[in-house]
Parts: C-alpha cells; structure tokens; sequence
C-alpha cells in the first residue's frame, strides 16, 4: 500500500486529492493536510467582498467531503519536507503543525511515498510596510478579499462608505496591487469594477472616486504581458479591452507603480519613471505580493536543503528550465509540463506552489533599481488542471511502477477559460468572458501576438455574468463530490 | 449622446472606445445574451478539447 500526502486543499490540492483517491481506490492511502477546516471558492469572495454574497456562500467543511471519499484529512501546517528521511530511517516524512481537530500546536511526522506541494500563496502582506500588520496578516490601513473572512471585512468597510457617501460625504476608494512585484491583478480588476457596480447601484457614485493603481506597466497586462483577443470581430490588445471599460466607468489608473508604504488613508507609491507619489483614500484593496508557504526543507542529516528545493520566494522548483536568461531568450519551453521536482522525484508541485521559471510580463525597473512588474498569474482553470494532471501521473508510478508515463500540462501548450465580474445581478451584472490559448505565450508558434487569436477571445456582457454564477454552483458541486462531479472540467 | 462621453474630457480617457446605446442595450439584452452564452460555453469547449488534444504522456525519468 502506498500513501500519497498532499499539501494544501485549494483548488489543486483538493483536486489532485480527490482524482488520486477516486482512481487509487482503497488499496492506497491519500492523506491531506491543510491548516483550514473550511473550503473557499476564492473567485466568489469578490461578490462576499461588496456584500452581495455571504461567506456561508462561499465555503463548506472539508472533513464531511474527504470522510465520504475515503480521504485522512489532517487540519494541520506543513512545516518540512525530510525527503531523505531521517538517521535511522530512509522514509521520507513531513513534519506538520495541527491547527484544529483538538490537537492544536501538536507536531506530527507523517511518512509518504509521493508527495503533492499545493499549498497556494502565503499572503506577503508585511512586504510593504503598513500593508501588514507585522505578524504576517493584513493590517489595519487597508482590506483584501484574498480570503471568505478578508472579503467580509471588507463589505462591512465599504458598506460604511457608501453610508458616508450617501450623507453627502465625498469618498475615495482605491483598488489594485500593494507592491511591485504582485500578482492577481485579475481579482483587484473584479473587485474595483464591482464597487463601481454597487456604488452605481445605491445611487452614490457620483459622490465616490474610484481608482486603480497596479505594477502593470499597461492596464490590461494582467500579469501575462496583455493579451490580443478577438472582440467582436477585430483582434484587440488587452489595453484597449481595459483601458475602455475603465473610460466608460470613469476609473481612472495610475499605472506602473511599486506602492512602497501605506500610512492611515495613504498610499505612497514610485513609478516606473523613477518618479515618487501618494494617494490618499477612504477605502483601499490592495492584492498583496504572494510568497510560497515558507516550509523549510532538510536531508536525512538534518542539513537544511531548503534552498535546493524551493526558490528565494518559497516556491518549488519543479521540471522547468530556470537558467536565468534575458528576456528574448524566454522559451514556451522553459515552462514545466510534468511538476515532478527536480531533484526528488516523488515530490510534485501543482497550482501557484510550483515556481515559474521567470515572469511573463516584460520585465521593468525604475531608474532606482525598483523592480516593478507583475509576476505570473496561476489561476483556478491552470492550478486544477496542473493538479489533476499530477494526480494521474502518481496514480500511474504507484500502479505501474517507476517506468510509468507521466502527464503533461504545460501552461504554454494549455487555453483557459477566464470570466471576470464587472457586476453582479441576475439581469444587470456583467462579466468579461475571455478565452485564451496558449496561458503563456509562445511567439514562435504565434509571431506577433504569442496567441492563437482563433481561441483567444473576450467579450463583455451579461451573459459573462450567468456564466460566472453557474461556474460558482458547478465548481462547488464539484468540491463536494456530488453525482456527476468526475465530468466537471477543472 | 450618452453620459459617459463626458469622461472623454479627462486626456487619460482620450483614447480608448466606449459602447454606443446600441452596444449598451445588447449587453443586457436577454435573449442576445443567452445567444453569446451559448457560444462562449461552445468556445470554452473547444479549450477544453484543445487541453485534451494536448495532453501527454512522458516516460519518467
Ligand atoms: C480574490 C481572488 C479572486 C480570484 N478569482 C479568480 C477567478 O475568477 N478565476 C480564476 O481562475 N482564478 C481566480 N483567482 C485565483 C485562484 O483563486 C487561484 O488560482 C487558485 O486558488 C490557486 O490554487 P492553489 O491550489 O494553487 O492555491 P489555493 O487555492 O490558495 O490553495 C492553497 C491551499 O494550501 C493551504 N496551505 C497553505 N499553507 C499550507 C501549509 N503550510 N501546509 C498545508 N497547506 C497549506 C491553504 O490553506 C489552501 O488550502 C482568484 C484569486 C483571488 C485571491
């Protein structure tokens, strides 16, 4: 009998789990190990965060779900990965922190045979000074809706705005990245154009300013060097697609900016010109810089190995070519396509844990040596794919033995679909539908645009909107392992 | 003219498209909109069948 652990119950943790189990069956054991008891469909903490869902609506418990499939569910942090094992024993383990089923700050040792890194983002919020609270989570000067519990704290903080707004009071709310090196940009881009919606909706936007401010060096990058799209017939870059719906809604941008500081009501920011600025504001959401989730790594010798193992930022190396290389050597080829770790090869990294090989947006700097560019966006069709394609590559090494195939999903040969809220409401929301093939552009095979245009397409309207809505019901229905969950696509 | 016309005073504005009435009531149109959901579900499909298509196998190493 093999054990397979996998880290992390977001979507490609909870995916690799769940395919893994349900083709293992009950002769191998999948373990899962995650420090919250609660699963969060992250897209909806959008509609939570301007109060148009709850955060019932966006979680469920995870234990009901792995009982009935047969899953060890563990509520607990990984702390270190001992892929060598230990004096005295050459099985490889984990060393896991609990934080809930009654065994709070005990520490466990828990062996395996493969083992699956999906741990996501850790949110770096003390990166910027006075964006963190200085213990690792948010402070007080701004909200996020990264989590249910953020996203909830930010619809009471902005329903107290829209109540000044209301008395008369002008308000400025500000919404983006809160750092140069950010990514996500497509959350802060759903959840600034809800505000706008909502604002619209209660009758105060004429008193609320609504801007953006991103480390994209052109709105519409989206942390994958823009794109060019089919919109109604032309091919379109991405910039034009934003830089409209901003101009229709009166969003103005600041753009290229590292913010650097965040004091009560002010943001300080340098641009990509080397030139400094701030913004004051009465509400601000601004996406912290992600890190990996800071697990340490140690050979059987208890020599700290976690430098071989994970990059500076904490996530993990895997089967991509990370020379590092100007720009214009970039390859769609440097992209991994298997996620087995380079080194141990029962280790696997799937969703945002594995690390790029480089950015996709043109790198950019400030004069003062700032670097200020989005890093790679992992979003949730990309992150479930990357996990169900693992999941079948170990389920193949465990049945097959160590000559087995293993699965590809390289980002540069994978389309996603992507459908970003600019509104919710059954006949008045919108969203931005878009398709995109390939994620990570390969301008040897695309010259010009890096993309197929034939797949790459974005439209706007309401139908965006059902569609994100009936995406939020399948893909929970999904989690839950209902009757039919199996032909769900990631 | 529409009212956001307007935001073109602000230069940072200048060069983008905003939709006309027209455009702006298709959005919303409901049976226009059920059309487009159709066919972005079709052509979210054919993403999936091209993932599909890509998908392979690599012998271990
Ligand atoms: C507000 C917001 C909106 C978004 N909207 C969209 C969208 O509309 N469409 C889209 O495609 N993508 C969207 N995304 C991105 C999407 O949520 C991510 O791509 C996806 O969640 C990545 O999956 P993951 O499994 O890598 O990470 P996550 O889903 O974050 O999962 C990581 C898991 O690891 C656990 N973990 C953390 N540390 C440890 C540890 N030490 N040990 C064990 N477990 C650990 C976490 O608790 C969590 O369960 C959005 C993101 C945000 C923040």
């Amino acid at each position: 009998m093999a054990r397979l652990v996998v880290l992390g119950a977001g979507v490609a943790g909870h995916t690799t789990a769940t395919f893994a189990k349900k083709w293992l069956g009950n002769g191998h054991e999948v373990v899962v190990v995650t420090p919250n008891s609660l699963w969060n469909w992250i897209p909806s903490n959008i509609w939570v965060g301007v109060g148009g869902m709850s955060k019932e609506d966006v979680v469920f418990p995870l234990a009901p779900v792995y009982q009935k499939a047969g899953i060890d569910f563990r509520q607990a942090k990984a702390v270190s990965i001992h892929p060598e094992g230990k004096d005295g024993s050459d099985t490889p383990y984990v060393t896991v922190e609990y934080t809930g089923q009654n065994k709070e700050g005990q520490t466990e040792e828990i062996t395996y045979d493969y083992l699956v890194n999906a741990t996501g983002p850790k949110l770096n919020f003390d990166a910027t000074p006075g964006l963190g609270n200085g213990e690792g989570g948010i402070g007080s000067n701004t909200v996020s809706v990264c989590t249910a519990d953020h996203a909830v704290h930010a619809s009471q903080e902005l329903k107290q705005v829209f109540e000044k707004a209301k008395r008369g009071e002008r308000q400025k709310i500000l919404v983006g990245t809160g750092h140069g090196m950010c990514t996500c940009q497509g959350a802060a881009f759903e959840y600034i154009h809800n505000i706008h919606h909502e604002a619209e909706k209660a009758g105060v936007r004429d008193n609320v300013d609504i801007k953006w401010i991103s480390n994209e060096a052109f709105l519409g990058d989206f942390g994958m060097g823009g794109m060019h799209m089919k919109v109604n017939g032309y091919v379109v870059s991405s910039r034009i697609f934003a830089e409209s719906l901003y101009t229709e809604r009166n969003i103005p941008w600041i753009i290229g900016a590292h913010v650097n500081k965040i004091e009560e009501g002010k943001a300080h920011y340098e641009l990509l010109d080397g030139s400094t600025g701030e913004e004051e504001f009465d509400f601000a959401m601004l996406i912290p810089p992600f890190a990996g989730a800071g697990m340490k790594a140690y050979d059987k010798a208890g020599e700290d190995i976690t430098s071989k193992i994970f990059n500076p930022g904490g996530f993990m190396f895997v089967d991509g070519d990370y020379a590092p290389k100007p720009y214009d050597e970039w390859k769609a080829a440097d992209w991994p396509r298997t996620y087995q770790n380079r080194d141990y090869k029962n280790i696997f990294a799937a969703g945002i844990a594995f690390a790029p090989p480089h950015i996709i947006s043109k790198p950019a700097k400030s004069p003062n040596g700032t670097p200020i560019n989005p890093t790679p966006p992992r979003t949730g069709m990309p992150s479930g794919i990357i996990g169900k394609a693992v999941a079948h590559s170990i389920v193949d090494l465990i049945k097959n033995g160590s000559s087995a195939h293993l699965h590809e999903a390289s980002m540069a040969e994978m389309g996603a679909a992507c459908v970003a809220s600019a509104g919710k409401g059954l006949t008045g929301g919108q969203a931005a539908a878009m398709t995109i093939y390939p994620v990570v552009p390969d301008f040897d095979k695309y010259p010009g645009t890096g993309r197929d245009t034939e797949y790459t397409f974005g439209e706007i309207g309401l139908a965006g909107h059902w569609i994100k809505h009936i995406l939020h019901h399948l893909f929970i229905w999904k989690a839950k392992l209902k009757p039919g969950w199996t032909l769900i696509p990631e | 003219m529409i009212k956001e016309e307007r935001n073109f005073a602000d230069p940072q504005f200048e060069t983008a498209m905003i939709p006309g009435r027209f455009q702006r009531t298709m959005r919303h149109c409901i049976v226009w909109q059920l059309i487009r959901m159709v066919f972005f579900s079709v052509r979210s499909i054919g993403i999936i069948m091209v993932n599909l298509k890509n998908e392979k196998e690599l012998p271990s190493t």
